[in-house]
């Protein structure tokens, strides 16, 4: 889903939102604003004091608030961005669990930043060219904008992976001098990727009456699945292929645990370990065998195993009748990986071009 | 002329009903549209068809909200005549909004599929949960496509504080868009 289906989803809200935003002049926000205003005057002498006093606590402890104890920086950023930023102390560079993480560079161009940061491996070779942040890092801003962090590159001999993130301020404003924090939990590395037939996996004994169950799905996707109505499915269950054996592994990490048809619709089940901790995830096809004409899966189901751990997936395929599956061979894409590596990783630095002092 | 009288001209099948709407919400409407679209032309297309669309749907329908109503018809016309392929023919401000918008969606890699009216139906229940003022500052920005200095303008508020209550509502948005498991 994109921000172009949200943009639709609007389309649909119940009119009387539409309503009470259209009628809602400056006075009724106002009345909100204003309750509990009475007797002006002496209160307003109160407030005084309390805004003085609490001004005076803030500039002397919030800066080491902000610096020390990370849920009031989270807290003051939840209030106000712009101050949370100003109070963070500029870090450079920091190392945790063997990884240093250092700003190496800076492009600033109008309401646009380019920030080159580095990911060193000191212990051991926990990276390589496949590193991916495993959308654990936040970049917090003074400002609102876009933002996201792709990889650069990677350096075997330094063990260095280099990131790029990219800036953007919503109102074209410039925002040289601004400061901004970029932090990381976790990455993955080390991710292999298999693609190709799946031959183990026998299509032709497909079980016309499988042992199924109903799961709570984790997710569900494609036309076949939305047809099912999404509140009912989320409160009574979906049915999918119960797992009874192992019929092939083409990876380390990703198997195949199932082929059957319920409700006149081919399953063909995957099993995928850990995936908390590896991301390992995969996608199946058919193809058939003389043609070499590639069918997509019609939909998806995916639900935890038992200890929440992994996932399977059920990909559906309609209009593939029993007689035909001896036409057709199973055709896999998976990425698995080793494990991820996690740490504490944050670096504070004002928006200026060139290399940052360190 | 009143939202009754009109709707009642609507009922009475009298052409008239379609020149007091013009008259009573026809500026409204194509501020809707233009700010969705990026020319005139299309936007007074977009407040024609509405004015047909409502022609033809009243009776049988009897709209509760006659401006909602209308608007909602001509914002969907709008977006219906957008070119979402082609960033040049988009105006600055869907892209602004598109953009917005993507930072509420949880980012996974499983594609989730919904259609327009069961979004539409998980933001009525996250609309419903909001406080009076976050729910009208974010329908302004996101429904009537306003810029931050006009809700700002509009309520007596600063920019900032504008910024913040949407962008802790979007915050809020993205919780409970994953705690319903839709992801990008």
């Amino acid at each position: 889903m994109r921000g172009k289906d949200l943009i639709d989803g609007m389309g649909f809200v119940d009119e009387r939102f539409i309503h009470e935003a259209d009628s809602n002049g400056v006075s009724n926000l106002g009345k909100i604003r204003s309750v509990g205003t009475g007797n002006r005057h002496f209160l307003g002498r109160r407030w005084i004091a309390a805004v003085a006093v609490i001004a005076i606590c803030c500039t002397l402890s919030v800066p080491v608030l902000a610096a020390k104890v990370p849920a009031f920086y989270e807290g003051l950023y939840a209030i106000s961005p712009a101050m949370a930023q100003f109070f963070k102390p500029v870090q450079i560079s920091c190392e945790d669990n063997g990884v240093r993480m250092e700003v190496t560079a800076a492009y600033i161009h109008e309401n646009t930043a380019e920030v080159y940061i580095s990911m060193q491996d000191l212990e051991g070779s926990r990276f390589d060219e496949t590193i991916d942040l495993f959308d654990s890092y936040s970049i917090k801003t003074p400002f609102d904008s876009t933002a996201h962090c792709q990889p650069a590159g990677y350096d075997p001999e330094t063990k260095t992976a280099t990131f790029l993130l990219t800036i953007e301020q919503w109102n074209e404003q410039k925002i040289e001098g601004e400061k901004l924090t970029f932090s990381v939990r976790e990455f993955l590395s080390n991710k292999h990727k298999y693609e190709g037939i799946i031959s183990d996996a026998a299509l032709a004994e497909a079980q016309s009456n499988p042992t199924t169950q109903i799961v709570e799905p984790r997710g569900f996707s494609g036309e076949v699945c939305i047809a099912e109505d999404r509140d009912s499915a989320a409160q009574t269950g979906m049915v999918v292929l119960k797992a009874e054996k192992i019929l092939a592994s083409p990876v380390d990490g990703a198997a195949i645990t199932g082929v059957g048809y319920i409700g006149g619709n081919l399953h063909v089940q995957a099993y995928y370990e850990n995936i908390a901790k590896t991301d390992n995830h995969g996608f199946l096809s058919l193809r058939n065998k003389e043609s070499g004409e590639m069918i997509a899966c019609s939909g998806s189901i995916s639900f935890f195993d038992e200890e929440c751990c992994g996932s399977y997936q059920d990909y559906i395929f309609t209009d593939i009748p029993a007689e035909a599956l001896d036409d057709y061979e199973l055709y896999g894409e998976f990425v698995v990986s080793d494990g991820l590596v996690a740490g504490n990783w944050s670096v504070t630095f004002p928006l200026k071009e060139g290399k940052l002092p360190q | 002329m009143d939202d009754g009288k009109i709707i009642e001209l609507f009922m009475l099948r009298d052409e008239a009903a379609i020149e007091e709407t013009d008259a009573a919400y026809g500026a409204k409407l194509h501020r809707i549209a233009a700010n969705i679209l990026y020319n005139r032309e299309d936007a007074e297309e977009s407040v024609n068809d509405t004015y047909l669309k409502a022609w033809n749907a009243i009776p049988p329908q009897k709209p509760v909200h006659f401006f909602a109503y209308l608007s909602q018809i001509c914002r969907r016309i709008a977006l219906g005549k957008l070119d979402w392929n082609h960033a040049e023919k988009r105006s600055a401000v869907i892209v602004e909004l598109t953009s917005e918008m993507e930072s509420c969606i949880p980012d996974r890699s499983l594609e989730f599929e919904m259609t327009g009216e069961e979004l539409g139906k998980l933001l009525n229940c996250f609309l419903g949960g909001l406080s009076r003022p976050s729910r009208v500052i974010f329908m302004r920005r996101y429904w009537y496509a306003d810029s931050i200095q006009e809700i700002a303008a509009r309520y007596g508020f600063s920019e900032s504080k504008v910024k913040t209550q949407l962008h802790r509502t979007r915050k809020k948005l993205y919780d409970f868009l994953e705690s319903e498991g839709v992801y990008r």
